[in-house]
């Protein structure tokens, strides 16, 4: 069976056009963007490794070489069993510092701009034998389907336009790498689909059609031994292991499939499921070639044994698998040049272009996106081209595998490189450049001077160095060997030999995930409006309106930002964003020019905090060993300081909140996200004056602070610890030095509510002893009232009698009235946080105390003695002190002998007053005087004391900020000594008078 | 303390898994599952093989942790 060249045309316009409606429809949307998203789609379109080489050469490589044609593809599963520890760290960092392409991730990490040029040049060098390949495939496909013999290099150019346009519509569509394309990754898994259902139906078709089934093709071979040997022997033989090591390093390294895996992969998670999805369908891909090869062996078939894969299907009667197959092959062929043709584009852009000409030929007012985009398409279509060119200069009977595997050689020579990035901080880019510039010209002596002579375009002055290459036998394990070890040698020998500098080390750290500072320096700019201005200065105004936009957008943060923090964040992401458009370097130079930073200015420490802690957020599934072993105890401590029952919040030393814990959110009402990294000053009333006073005291204690908050009244005790341990602070965060502050919160409302309603329980309990007094207190007068208005009755007509009579009657019920007012006023139920401290004269308040205790029984024979000094004003709470001394004296009462004295004296003591309170009585035992401030302790009778007379003393005293103390002889007396201040409670009185006016109380 | 995390076991494991494909591939094992007269597909079962103890690894850590 024979093919038309236009039909074979049409069906391959035919295909190409469903794949730009494949591209355009998920591009557009039309497509579910799951799809786009599906980890399936995204291993399929991994399938972009198995190019026009694989498809046709791996039939003539089986032949030629037996099972070694299998290391192609199980090379690649050994670095995909690597995922966790090898293209995750790689896809990490990828998207985390915007990197587009191996260049880029060279430039980053080894920070030079020479490294990143030679590693474009290098891929374009290692690569363009290899896109000659995909044109050659495709081109002699045609002719064994048309069983013509002549080269049509006008198709091979239309098949190139053709890849060149597509490549400028769906690879293309933005300035930069750093957008994913949704179209390009789902019309790469389909034509990997395709290639996969075509390998399969030839491989089907070999065995059921050509053999009649596997037993019959078991048969065969049984009969024909020498054809399964010859796939095992060279095994044995040959360079197994070399070609496997090519292959591991080419699954990562290669331009392409560095796009596809990282570049373009739009779903981190999806690289779990590529990890074995992506080795499974290289099997499935690889399954049918033994069949296929026997099926050409068996047929005779007059192809050569590369395209033994279309050779067979002319045997068969239907012109459907011909064409599948033929289709299958320009789909290999045509996504391979496509993504390469990206990813080098992509290269040569940042890594070539732009360093020559950015800035200062271009001036602000050019439209930098739109440069970019056409300067992508132009080095897109510059790149198809040279690599047709390449196709007419090369020699048609070089293998497809031998251009192969020259690329895949070269790609290795960037693993030295890569120890570098990921795991030997130690590498400088002197050894890289210098290993690099080694291990490419062993490569180019040994691999491209003998293709190139061969292919007739050596020059004769460069004919004696291509003798280097002529080896008896494969030249693969030796220029493999010597190439890496040149590489290697230079690249340890330079690295150790040189200094990194410090960016470089800062790079090599960010690489290797063991930086833990910010980034020193805060920006001078001190809005987002600034940084624009800056940025407009050297990008043109809508670019820098348009990147600072976004990174504000991707760090969630508002268009007024100024907090120095963030902004610096703001700095950092816009670097990154810029990275992905203009390369890593481009972009820090940008930056580093135009948002110039204060680096005298040391970190924050509540920002180093939060960077750590995120860094360590981040890391965390990284984390080995010792070190993770510290993080969980990092964890619990921070679990334990988060579920403190206490209110917790930790201030730098520049004043913004670095940790605020859960009992201090449910205390404030605000959430962590609120404060955290925030200025105390911008925290809510009425925090931020609550803590901010606090902290500009020199108390490291404030008991019983009332604030309102949140529209009722609370109480607060406060406790503040400067934040010590700096060495262990600074060794983490390589900071000069630190430290803060931690404020501890307790929240004392409901406590306080409960000794207030103690305090009223003791006082009904004083009442209560009053009462028989009171009693007969009040019937005194009633009875004299009653006498007296009896005798006005009977003598009516006596004015003057009535007159004296009636002002008596109203002296008694002044007598009391005033009974009545003093009880009331003592029992007067206060709530906690309603007695406003205010000025008080002492003397009348101990007289006010006196007259209520008189009235009871006890306290009428006793002899009390005010010697207050009558102008002591004291700032308190009057109610509660009256309370004070009632139950002194009380106690003094019940101490004493009827008749004997109970002197109450006061002084002004500098800044205190100090009052006593004496008795003459029986005294306290000296093994009870320790227990007379507890709670319920009483030396009474049952029902004559509750035990919370003295103890209330020591708390009202306490609140006053003052102190009791006792001093009490058995049988000579007792005598109880106040000392309160009068400034301290007055000045604190006044703080809690301005926070509640803060707070609106 | 915790158990070590069990992201560092399916490390372990993925390194382990690594060490016995190279055992498998690159060793003097080679020559006995590539000798004469073995059946044409013992190269895919043991690649085969390596591809289901990954599937399994995968989907361990899948269950264990969400991140990347």
């Amino acid at each position: 069976m024979t093919f038309e060249l236009w039909q074979l045309f049409l069906a391959g316009v035919g295909y190409l056009l469903l794949l730009f409606l494949i591209a355009y429809a998920a591009e557009r949307g039309w497509l579910p963007s799951k799809l786009a998203r599906h980890p399936l789609t995204y291993t399929l379109s991994l399938g972009v490794y198995a190019t026009s080489w694989s498809f046709y050469g791996s039939v003539g490589f089986a032949q030629a070489q037996g099972y070694n044609f299998l290391t192609i593809y199980l090379g690649v599963t050994l670095a995909f069993l690597l995922t966790p520890v090898l293209l995750k760290p790689i896809l990490r960092l990828t998207r985390e510092y915007q990197l587009a392409s191996l260049a880029d991730v060279f430039a980053f990490r080894y920070q030079s701009q020479l490294a990143g040029v030679l590693v474009t040049l290098f891929m374009l060098a290692g690569i363009l034998p290899y896109l000659a390949l995909q044109v050659r495939a495709v081109t002699e496909s045609l002719q064994v389907l048309t069983q013509e013999n002549t080269p049509r290099l006008f198709l091979a150019l239309g098949f190139c336009i053709t890849l060149i346009l597509f490549a400028v519509l769906f690879g293309a569509r933005h300035s930069s790498a750093r957008e994913k394309h949704e179209g390009l990754v789902v019309a790469i898994a389909f034509e990997s689909l395709i290639k996969l259902m075509a390998l399969l139906a030839v491989g089907a078709f070999a065995v059921f059609g050509v053999f009649g089934g596997f037993g019959e093709m078991d048969s065969w071979l049984a009969a024909n031994p020498e054809a399964l040997n010859r796939l095992y022997q060279p095994v044995r033989e040959g360079p197994w292991a070399t070609l496997l090591l090519l292959a591991f390093a080419a699954a990562f390294l290669l331009p392409r499939q560095f796009h596809m895996t990282f570049t373009e992969n739009i779903e981190p998670r999806t690289l779990r499921v590529a990890a074995w999805a992506f080795p499974l369908f290289l099997l499935l891909l690889n399954v049918a070639i033994p069949p296929i090869l026997w099926a050409g062996q068996y047929l005779e078939a007059a192809t050569a044994p590369d395209y033994y894969v279309l050779g067979i299907t002319l045997f068969g009667n239907s012109p459907v698998l011909p064409v599948l197959t033929f289709l299958g092959g320009v789909s290999a062929a045509s996504a391979m040049m496509i993504v390469e043709t990206l990813a080098l584009a992509s290269m040569c852009m940042n890594h070539l272009v732009l360093p020559a000409s950015f800035p200062p030929r271009l001036s602000p007012e050019t439209d930098i996106y739109r440069w970019l985009l056409w300067g992508r398409r132009v080095l897109i279509t510059i790149i198809i081209l040279a690599g047709y060119g390449f196709y007419l200069l090369l020699e048609h009977n070089q293998g497809l595998v031998q251009l192969g595997l020259i690329s895949f050689v070269a790609v290795a020579q960037f693993l030295p490189g890569i120890v570098g990035l990921l795991y030997w901080r130690r590498a400088t880019r002197a050894g890289f450049i210098a290993g690099l510039l080694g291990g490419g010209t062993v490569w180019a002596v040994l691999l491209v001077l003998p293709l190139l002579e061969h292919s007739g375009i050596l020059p004769a002055s460069l004919a004696w160095l291509s003798g280097w290459g002529h080896v008896e036998g494969e030249p693969w394990s030796r220029a493999t060997f010597w190439t890496l070890a040149v590489n290697g040698v230079l690249f340890a020998g330079f690295s150790l030999y040189t200094r990194a500098s410090e960016a470089e080390q800062e790079a090599a750290r960010a690489c290797c995930k063991e930086s833990m500072s910010p980034p020193a320096g805060v920006p001078l700019a001190i809005s987002p409006e600034q940084f624009k201005d800056q940025l407009s200065q050297i990008i043109g105004a809508e670019m820098a309106e348009r990147e600072v936009a976004r990174a504000l957008s991707d760090l969630g943060l508002a268009q007024g930002e100024e907090r120095q923090n963030e902004l610096r964040r703001l700095r950092e992401r816009i670097e990154r964003n810029l990275s992905g458009l203009v390369g890593p370097l481009l972009a820090r130079m940008i930056v580093d020019e135009r948002l110039r930073t204060d680096t005298t200015t040391r970190n924050a420490l509540a920002a180093s905090v939060r960077f750590v802690e995120h860094r360590l957020e981040e890391s965390r599934s990284q984390l080995r060993g010792l070190a993770a072993e510290l993080d969980n105890l990092r964890r619990y401590h921070r679990q334990v300081l988060l579920d403190l029952p206490l209110g917790v919040c930790a201030v730098s030393p520049e004043l913004e909140v670095i940790s605020w814990n859960q009992a201090m959110a449910a205390l404030s009402g605000l959430e962590d996200y609120q404060t955290v990294g925030r200025p105390l000053r911008e925290l809510p009333d009425p925090w931020s004056g609550l803590f901010g006073g606090f902290l500009r005291t020199q108390d490291r204690h404030l008991r019983k602070v009332k604030v309102n908050s949140e529209g009722r009244a609370r109480v607060f005790n406060l406790h503040k610890a400067a934040i010590e341990d700096p060495a262990g602070v600074d060794a983490a965060l390589r900071r000069p030095h630190a430290g803060g502050t931690v404020i501890l919160i307790e929240d004392l409302t409901d406590l306080h509510m409960l000794e207030s309603e103690l305090a009223h329980s003791e006082r009904l309990a004083s009442i209560g002893r009053l009462a028989a007094g009171v009693a007969h207190e009040i019937g005194n007068p009633v009875t004299g009232i009653a006498c007296l208005a009896q005798n006005v009755l009977y003598e009516k007509g006596d004015a003057a009698f009535v007159e004296e009579s009636i002002e008596q009657i109203l002296e008694q019920t002044r007598r009391i009235t005033n009974i009545v007012q003093s009880l009331v006023s003592f029992s007067h139920s206060g709530t906690a946080v309603d007695h406003t401290p205010a000025p008080f004269n002492l003397h009348a308040c101990i007289e006010d105390a006196m007259r209520l205790v008189r009235l009871s029984h006890a306290g009428k024979q006793i002899d009390f003695s005010n010697r207050c000094e009558p102008a002591l004003v004291l700032h308190g709470d009057h109610q509660r002190m009256i309370q004070v001394f009632v139950n002194l004296l009380t106690n003094a009462c019940d101490a004493s002998q009827p008749g004997d004295r109970v002197i109450v004296s006061g002084r002004s003591d500098g800044d205190f007053i100090e009052v006593v309170v004496t008795d003459y009585g029986r005294g306290i035992p000296e093994e009870l005087q320790d227990q007379v401030f507890e709670p319920f302790f009483t030396t009474k009778q049952p029902g004559e004391g509750t035990g919370l007379g003295l103890p209330m003393v020591y708390n009202i005293v306490a609140e006053h900020a003052g102190s009791v103390t006792l001093r009490s002889r058995p049988g000579e007396g007792t005598a109880v000594i106040l000392r309160l201040p009068v400034s301290r409670y007055e000045g604190r009185g006044m703080r809690d008078e301005e926070k509640m006016e803060g707070s609106g109380g | 303390m915790a158990l070590p995390p069990s992201n560092e076991r399916q490390l372990d494991q993925v390194v382990l898994l690594f060490l016995l494909a190279l055992f498998l591939l690159v060793s003097p094992l080679l020559a006995w599952w590539a000798a004469d007269g073995n059946p044409w597909y013992l190269p895919y079962l043991i690649w085969l093989g390596l591809i289901v103890a990954m599937y399994r690894l995968q989907g361990r850590a899948r269950k264990d942790s969400h991140d990347l």
